[in-house]
């Protein structure tokens, strides 16, 4: 192999070990210290502790509209679809029977407000 | 070797002077592309995360959030361990300013019920407790004096 072609063939490993630095930077390093979550990324649990909070307010106040409105919190996918997910986990996972009725008051009310589709 | 040649030291090319550098210059153009790459083509994506990674503003509505469902409920416990989810330093104070932006804000509600927390968390650590630690006093020991006998 000629002097000049070794040359490329360095300059080719040391593009592609940079690009592997450089997305280890941008990947593990740079956003570990300045990424902020959203709360649609948040976890099952967490999801499901807000969508109690909102069921608790919900029970407390009948306010439907403020309770669609808390719930856009956890992103926009449908409410029936939020506290549906959040029910599930809190059967599987044996949350107090209270709290699970107030979940299921709230989607109740959500599905009846909503036009049937026939 | 014979007479008629002789000896000449050929002088270095232009190319063998450069020496390594273009290695650290494929490097460099290397992170450069990297970064690009994981900023702009493939951000990471964030799954699974805890409260207390969410944005200022964020936090903000989940503890107004907490706040509103204790101010309904009552439930201090309940109300204590969710505001620990957020990982405030103080949130005695952080509660009490946030108060004081709501109703700066105009949201009187949203400032009783931030206030009415704090408050109620104030006073579940400032109530007296009895102390559990009692200071055990040990007789002391001695030991009987030694008589020497002829």
């Amino acid at each position: 192999m000629q002097h000049h072609q070794l040359r490329y063939l360095f300059f080719a490993i040391a593009i592609l070990v940079g690009i592997a630095a450089g997305i280890f930077l941008g990947w593990k390093i740079i956003p570990a210290r300045n990424v902020h979550s959203e709360p649609h990324t948040l976890r099952i649990d967490y999801k499901t502790d807000y969508v109690l909070m909102v069921s608790e307010l919900f029970q407390q106040d009948s306010d439907f509209d403020m309770a669609l409105a808390r719930l856009i919190y956890l992103g926009e996918s449908p409410p029936e679809e939020k506290l549906l997910s959040a029910i599930q986990y809190a059967d599987e996972n044996a949350y107090e029977y209270r709290d699970l009725q107030m979940m299921l008051s709230l989607f109740s009310s959500i599905q009846n407000s909503s036009p049937t589709k026939d | 070797m014979n007479e008629n040649t002789q000896e000449r030291k050929i002088p270095p090319s232009f190319a063998e002077k450069r020496g390594a550098w273009f290695i650290l210059t494929g490097l460099i153009l290397g992170v450069i592309l990297g970064v690009i790459y994981s900023w702009w083509i493939n951000p990471v994506v964030l799954e699974n995360t805890h409260p207390a990674s969410l944005e200022t503003s964020d936090k903000d509505i989940y503890r107004s959030t907490i706040a509103r469902v204790y101010a309904a409920t009552g439930n201090l416990d309940r109300a204590y361990r969710r505001l620990e989810l957020i990982n405030d330093g103080d949130p005695i104070f952080t509660l009490g300013a946030q108060a004081q932006q709501a109703l700066a804000a105009g949201d009187g509600d949203q400032a009783y019920a931030l206030a009415l927390l704090a408050s109620a968390l104030q006073s579940s650590q400032s109530s007296p407790q009895i102390p559990t630690a009692t200071l055990q006093i040990v007789p002391t020991q001695t030991l009987p004096i030694s008589t020497q006998t002829p």
